[in-house]
């Protein structure tokens, strides 16, 4: 504790035992003078002393300070203070002048019991915050290691002591004793007139009259000395209950498993994410029950009676700890597929002979019309039922089989998951995404490749899902069935490339199915003119009399003729545009783009373009025998055609083609020359749906296992954070909802982002982890503590911020359900004695519902004269905090400085 | 200098044919103006560096037709277009009626959520206007995009309406990112520079 009594002999005698020569000393009691006036803490200033502790920010100044070679730092703590011109009036009146709010701080029990939180040798805010409730404070610190001396300590409190008195300093001034961690300070305060002791104990061994308050009180008693007390002492207590074990109430997750499929229930989980921490994510709670102000002479507490009962203590508060780090199964199904994204083995590694059998197949994918090896959904039903021995993959095809269905609904009679017709109702996130339709096929396959790549197989079964989806694709082909769970229509450049490519092939397949249903017509009835199907490039030759004969019209235009001969204009049927994928559309662009920005290259694109342009202008000759270039543009480029007065033979307007449409040599002339009366369905086919559909086919066939990850992975993520935000949707923290949208942000991103780049999801995989581990915390503590309104609100305040007060305090319906789980506990451990033998002590469960407290504090302030029975009464503290093994105290003790 | 260069800007041409699409991509990559302009089919596409507040980017523009049957052929190439310039001919009413076409065009193939669009007035030189400047500006503070009038003729308000496109373009967030890795743009928060601009330009 620190010296009092004659500091010059004190000083004296350190001098020599530490320090070289007085003039150091005094050089550092300088420097610590001049480092409080820098800080302005010898200026009078303004607080308001009612301000809470407990929500306000906190700021640190530091400076280096020596003494001789002692290297020390010097840092003072104090509450963010709004700027002077900010304060109102109202603020203004509450203010006191800062010569008092120290002594009005160590009185105040409004800052008692503040939560701190600890991060290792650190804390915020600072434990003496805490201990005292102080607001503006300096500490001084060796630089290096720690003080040890008795005498060194002090020394350097008679620095301060003379420091503060030289410039009236008003704050209170302390050192850093011991190692850090033993949290040890000793202080002083020099007021007006006053001067204020910090001081503490720490103790391993607890004195038996130390463990209650009456023990206490006397302790306190004597400290201030013999006096008379003009005011009762005022106690404030609170007792903690720490709960380790959740018996029936901890909250985990299982992770999905095999046995899960094996019934009939459970598949629509393929569809969906598992979600949160397998392991219980709180690791403990802690029941603080508060008495905030009792005066000393209405409590009685010592071994063998207590008026402290916690269950009617007027405030409750809860505090947990959450567990490090737990893992998380959303969290855990991502990462592991970016796992597999990044494997280096082939298709042939992971599934051997099964994959060698089929590769034949690939390797003839022009050999379209022989009947298919491959084990499609169709062959492998008649396999299932005949109970035919074939190769098997790495998931057996009892499992295998309601997968392929789940994928391929439409292949089951009455599918219990047929894809839904109607589009995304939620369209906004989805259409920022370039992914796909939520449930659509590759949705699906995602999460199928992803609950395989985590039960049915690692990267094998993943692999061999790939295998059999790319498979049945090509079946789809074969068999021209329509691949289903697709968005209809073109490639869409909004999509991903892998659903691209199957519109692709759907497209392909549309086309095929539309020709040769109108071959078929063809056969049945031969006069209908107007169907559109396939024919060899030499079948032009038998067309020679279309010059005359009108074909391939789609409708009369309902108001054109032809100016030649009156004839009404016939629009014709046209070829189709051409779907196309992104990764082509990319090619054609960068063939126009290499044709290079001159006049050249811009001629040599216009005649890469006028293929179609050629194509429209032969279907117009066949559709309208005799017609010329001015009924085409007319048609066509209506704005190329300048309408003039007049009418012609046939009621017309007159007009002429456009100056630039007249142009000698320009394209469209020569076109138009070049141009045979030949319908759609006998030109040269622009798109080629065998071809375009091998593409996509053997794009999907030669992917490796990784590039087939790499394909899924967007749909994954985009899956993932749906899951995420469903989950969390209801939670109101503002940085688990920051960190929500954060991580759809980078979805959004990463989806558009090619070529991909697997280490760029590593963020979102952390993202994922905190947000599934906030979300987790949260459904633990309300499956504990029920989940209306206020429980949630209660839940969410915990989690985000630390210790939080029970609404409705011991008798609410959250204390209602702490109080189960702490009999459950009791119970539970009462039962173990049992079976361990350990005969306890009979003790009936139900008269003590909380276990012995975990740590009990006390504060005890007074108002007493100090040193002396005649000395002004000066404010006086002393806070106790015990716990089972060891005991701390911190006093703060005043004394009058006039009268010695 | 080629290293000067932070990204390629991919802006697309789309309007009526015979608005003179043609005409302001000429105009605004070799400063001139052909009366006898031939009819593009399908697509052309030109380039042009810009520098702008000292970043230099490379313009990539794809000029499209006009007409109704090349519509199905044009949209592939609206794919991850970070600017559009929807040009109208201000003597035609016809070609300004259907701007309400082209923009939900634009919105069905633009792989760019946030694409910055720019109507454009053109033919201002021409006499008998059937659209004034006013019902422009209207078009395009209900549709929110930027705005401004030209003639490719006399070179009113070509450069500008670029620059401008390319400004605002590099001060949407996450529309361009730089292929030049450390290299950054240099985004000034104010607007166009008035002074180059003259009356012409009208920031929505
Ligand atoms: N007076 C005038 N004529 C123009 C202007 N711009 C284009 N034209 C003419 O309008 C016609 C069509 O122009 P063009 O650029 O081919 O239009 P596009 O079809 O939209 O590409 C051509 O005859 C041009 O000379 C302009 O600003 N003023
Ligand atoms: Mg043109």
């Amino acid at each position: 504790m620190a010296a009092e009594g004659n500091e010059e002999a004190e000083e004296y005698d350190l001098y020599h035992v530490d320090f070289t020569t007085a003039s150091e000393w005094e050089v550092f009691i300088a420097r610590i003078e001049e480092v409080l006036q820098q800080w302005k803490l010898h200026q009078n200033r303004f607080c308001n002393p009612k301000e809470k502790l407990c929500n306000v920010s906190w700021n640190t100044l530091t400076e280096n300070i020596c003494f001789a070679d002692y290297e020390f730092v010097i840092t003072r703590y104090f509450v963010k203070n709004l700027e002077e011109e900010n304060i109102s009036e109202e603020e203004k009146k509450k203010q006191v002048p800062s010569t008092l709010i120290t002594l009005m701080d160590i009185m105040n029990s409004e800052n008692d019991f503040i939560p701190i939180i600890y991060d290792g040798d650190e804390s915020s805010p600072h434990v003496l915050v805490r201990w005292y409730g102080l607001r503006d404070f300096v500490i001084l610190t060796p630089l290096k290691g720690h003080l040890t001396s008795e005498s060194k300590l002090k020394l350097l409190l008679s620095s301060f002591s003379m420091a503060a008195n030289n410039i009236s300093c008003q704050v209170p001034l302390f050192v850093r004793f011991l190692e850090p961690w033993q949290k040890f300070y000793v202080g002083i305060y020099e007021g007006q007139e006053v001067r204020t002791d910090f001081e503490m104990v720490h103790l391993k061994k607890i004195p038996s009259q130390c463990r209650h308050l009456t023990g206490l009180l006397s302790l306190f008693k004597s400290k201030i000395g013999e006096s008379d007390f003009s005011e009762p002492i005022m106690v404030a207590a609170r007792f903690a209950y720490c709960l380790h074990d959740w018996t029936n109430f901890a909250w985990t997750q299982d992770p999905p498993d095999i046995e899960l499929f094996s019934g009939d229930i459970g598949w629509t989980e393929l569809g969906s994410f598992p979600f949160g921490s397998v392991c219980e994510p709180i690791n403990s709670i802690t029941l603080y029950t508060c008495w905030p102000e009792v005066l000393e002479t209405m409590a009685v507490d010592n071994e063998l009676y207590s008026d402290f009962d916690p269950l009617s203590a007027p405030v409750w508060s809860l505090s947990i700890t959450k567990t490090d780090n737990p893992v998380c199964l959303l969290t855990d199904y991502v990462t592991e597929f970016l796992l597999y994204c990044t494997s280096n083995k082939t298709i042939e590694d992971l599934l051997g002979d099964f994959a060698a059998k089929d590769a034949n197949d690939v390797l003839q994918p022009f050999s379209l019309l022989t009947e298919s090896r491959i084990p499609t959904i169709t062959t492998l039903l008649s396999q299932y039922a005949s109970k035919k021995k074939s190769v098997e993959g790495p998931i057996n095809q009892k499992l295998l089989m309601p997968i392929l269905f789940f994928l391929f609904p439409d292949v089951e009679e009455n599918s219990k998951y047929p894809y839904s017709e109607e589009k995304d109702a939620d369209k906004t996130s989805a259409q920022r995404m370039k992914t796909c339709p939520r449930d659509s096929l590759i949705w699906r396959l995602a999460l199928v490749m992803a609950h395989s790549l985590h039960m049915f197989g690692g990267a094998k079964a993943a692999a061999h899902i790939w295998h059999e989806f790319s498979q049945e694709i090509r079946f789809r082909w074969n068999s021209n069935n329509m691949i289903p769970g697709i968005a209809p229509g073109f490639p869409d450049p909004k999509s991903c490339l892998l659903h691209q490519k199957l519109q692709m092939i759907n497209c392909c397949i549309e086309r095929r199915k539309r020709s040769e249903e109108a071959a078929l017509g063809k056969r049945e009835s031969d006069e209908s003119d107007d169907e559109f199907f396939d024919c060899d490039e030499n079948v032009e030759d038998d067309a020679k009399p279309a010059s005359t004969i009108p074909i391939g019209r789609l409708s009369q235009h309902n108001s054109l003729k032809l100016i030649n001969t009156g004839q009404p204009l016939y629009i014709p049927v046209t070829q189709g545009a051409t779907p196309k994928t992104e990764d082509q559309l990319e090619e054609d662009a960068q063939v126009l783009i290499q044709l290079g920005s001159d006049a050249e290259g811009s001629q040599l694109r216009a005649k890469i373009m006028s293929a179609s342009l050629l194509s429209d202008m032969e279907s117009f000759k066949a559709a309208n025998p005799g017609a010329s270039i001015e009924d085409f543009i007319r048609w066509y480029s209506p704005r190329d055609w300048v309408e003039e007065e007049g009418e012609d033979q046939f009621g017309q307007k007159k007009g002429k083609l456009s100056a630039r449409m007249t142009l000698p040599g320009n394209t469209w002339l020569e076109v138009w020359d070049s141009a045979k009366p030949v319908p759609a369905n006998r030109q040269k086919r622009l798109f080629d749906e065998t071809r375009e559909a091998e593409k996509a086919l053997h794009f999907l066939e030669s992917q490796t296992p990784a590039s087939s990850g790499l394909m899924v992975v967007p749909i994954l993520a985009h899956a993932a954070v749906e899951k995420l935000h469903e989950e969390a949707k209801d939670i109101q923290i503002p940085s688990l909802q920051n960190t929500v949208q954060q991580a759809i942000k980078r979805v959004e991103a990463l989806s558009r982002n090619a070529p991909m780049d697997v280490h760029r999801y590593q963020e979102l995989c952390f993202e994922l982890g905190y947000a599934e581990t906030v979300v987790s915390q949260i459904k633990s503590i309300e499956s504990k503590l029920g989940s209306d309104e206020a429980a949630k609100e209660f839940a969410c305040k915990l989690v985000s911020e630390g210790e939080t007060i029970l609404p409705g305090g011991s008798t609410g319906s959250i204390a209602s359900k702490l109080k189960t789980i702490f009999v459950d506990a009791r119970k539970a451990c009462l039962i173990g004695d049992l079976d361990g033998g350990g005969s306890s002590s009979g003790e009936n469960p139900n008269n003590s519902i909380l276990p012995q407290a975990t740590e009990k504090e006390f504060i005890l302030r007074a108002t007493a004269p100090r040193p002396h029975r005649h000395s002004r009464p000066t404010p006086q503290r002393l806070h106790v905090r015990v716990s089972k093994t060891d005991i701390s105290m911190a006093g703060a003790f005043t004394q009058d400085k006039t009268f010695f | 200098m080629e290293e000067d260069v932070l990204t390629t800007l991919k802006i697309l041409i789309i309007g009526e044919s015979g608005v003179g699409k043609s005409s302001l991509l000429l105009r605004f990559t070799e400063d001139s103006f052909n009366p006898d302009q031939s009819l593009t089919i399908g697509v052309d596409f030109k380039t042009k560096k810009l520098s702008i507040d000292g970043n230099t980017v490379r313009l990539a523009i794809w000029d499209t037709a006009g007409q109704e049957r090349f519509r199905t052929l044009t949209p592939s190439y609206y794919r991850d277009a970070q600017g559009a310039i929807l040009v109208y001919d201000v003597t035609s009413q016809a070609t300004f009626s259907k701007l309400e076409t082209w923009l939900s065009e634009l919105d069905t193939y633009s792989t760019k959520s946030n694409i910055v669009k720019m109507v454009v007035g053109n033919k201002i030189d021409k006499a008998g206007r059937e659209i004034s400047r006013e019902e422009g500006m209207k078009f395009a503070r209900r549709h929110a995009t930027l705005f401004i009038e030209s003639s490719a003729k006399t070179k009113d308000g070509v450069q500008c309406a670029f620059e401008e496109l390319v400004q605002k373009i590099i001060q949407t967030p996450g529309l361009w990112e730089s292929t030049n890795g450390g290299k950054t743009f240099q985004v000034s928060d104010g607007p166009a520079e008035p002074s180059s601009c003259g009356g012409w330009q009208c920031t929505i």
